[in-house]
């Protein structure tokens, strides 16, 4: 993870996800649910908030205003796994489905705060948009600025 | 959702076109790429009595050598102004900034006169246009008049344009000996720029002879930063001088608060991204 300390901007460097989804019937298929598990689930720690004003009404109602990532946004997710068959069903598969949506939101906001531990940040309200991770860069430093 | 209902008219020449224009009233409003007005429409914030589609208008379209000067048709595309050799050798800030607009699919359709006649101080090329001190050329039922940058934008999503009257090209100066960058700050990568900085450097040995900035989103319209400019002029081509002259980058500017960003880290991020700007236009960030 890379924060850039002056602006408040962060930016994934390198993802790396190991799974076990026990015996692996379609590998593509497993790779793919996991690829957009992963995005929805760094969306979530980076971009994705609904968001209302003072009156109760919904600010984020379009896509330009509810961000979602685009491939643009994230880097090349690297892969592995262990493959332990499941014992309940005569296959030994598990499900994958949610598998990259589970980890990767924690995995990003702990790697932002652990980023910026060296400055005092010690938490960040999701999702961590560059003038949160700005506030609180100076909310730590104690300063107005 | 759907657009309110409107009628289309798709004109052969320019004189149809102001004629058309003329007779749809106020009401009539000229589309191109479509692609800040098409979502106006189906968000119903404009609705239009009259559509007058300038895309059949082929004099509009592309880039000329004009001296010391490029003239771009106004329906030029993003795409085009990316790829074209004439902005790429005099005044590739333009090529910079455009490389930046929305998607590929935008920028293929998207064009730099309707981006300009929509007057969204969010746009990138607003900021740009202010920059280069470029001049807009339109025509009327009154024939052509040239507008300043300076006073085409007038407020938001408004611009100098009269009613009936075509932005028909961008006249922008070549800028031979000047070094160029826009830094663009923005959430994701199709989004809009929280706040976006041109800046453009003509460098003296190890100092800064001038400086120009235009700033994206930092108002109701694209702001020039005099200050900086001021503060810029003269100093050394340094990370350190340049950043110091980038603390007034703000100055003068009334940044809007909402969504993304509230105006005091807007002004942070303007004084932030313009040392960055000056220095990667000064050849040294």
């Amino acid at each position: 993870m890379e924060v850039d300390t002056e602006t408040g901007q962060v930016k994934i460097r390198s993802y790396v996800a190991v799974d076990d989804v026990g015996v692996v019937v379609n590998p593509l298929i497993v790779d793919g649910q996991l690829h957009g598990g992963i995005a929805q689930g760094i969306a979530q720690a980076l971009y994705e908030e609904a968001a209302y004003d003072a009156d109760g009404n919904l600010l984020t109602t379009t896509l330009a205003d509810y961000l979602v990532p685009s491939a643009a946004d994230l880097p090349t997710f690297v892969l592995d796994r262990t493959q332990t068959p499941a014992t309940t069903n005569p296959l030994g598969v598990k499900g994958v489905g949610e598998a990259g949506t589970i980890a990767s939101t924690p995995a990003v906001v702990d790697a932002v705060i652990d980023a910026l531990r060296p400055l005092g940040v010690t938490d960040i309200e999701m999702p961590c948009t560059s003038q949160r991770v700005w506030r609180a860069i100076n909310e730590a430093k104690g300063g107005a600025r | 959702m759907i657009p309110a209902q409107f009628d289309y008219q798709r004109p052969g020449s320019l004189g149809e076109a102001v004629q058309a224009l003329a007779d749809g009233g106020e009401d009539a409003k000229v589309i191109a790429g479509g692609q800040s007005l098409m979502p106006l429409l189906r968000l119903r914030l404009a609705y239009p009595s009259l559509l007058v589609d300038i895309g059949d208008l082929g004099e509009l379209r592309g880039v000329r050598d004009d001296g010391d000067a490029l003239v771009i048709g106004a329906m030029t595309t993003h795409y085009s102004l990316i790829s074209d050799p004439l902005i790429r050798d005099h005044c590739g800030l333009i090529a910079e900034a455009a490389s930046t607009v929305a998607d590929p699919a935008v920028r293929h359709r998207g064009t730099i006169g309707g981006s300009l006649a929509h007057g969204d101080p969010a746009g990138d090329l607003p900021a740009v246009m202010a920059a280069l001190d470029a001049t807009m050329l339109a025509t009327g039922p009154g024939g052509e008049r040239e507008i300043a940058a300076a006073d085409f934008f007038v407020d938001y999503l408004t611009t100098a344009l009269a009613p009936g009257e075509i932005l028909t090209a961008i006249r922008v100066p070549k800028l031979g000996g000047w070094g160029y960058r826009y830094e663009k700050f923005q959430p994701t990568a199709q989004a809009w720029a929280i706040v976006g900085v041109a800046a453009l450097v003509r460098r003296d040995n190890g100092h800064v002879a001038q400086a120009r900035i235009g700033l994206t989103n930092m108002g109701t319209v694209p702001v020039r930063a005099h200050a900086a400019e001021a503060a810029a002029a003269g100093a050394a081509a340094s990370r350190e001088a340049l950043a110091a002259a980038a603390e007034h980058a703000d100055e003068g500017s009334a940044p809007p608060s909402d969504l993304r960003a509230a105006a005091d880290y807007r002004r942070h991020l303007a004084r932030v991204l313009t040392g960055r700007a000056l220095a990667g236009a000064a050849g040294i960030g």
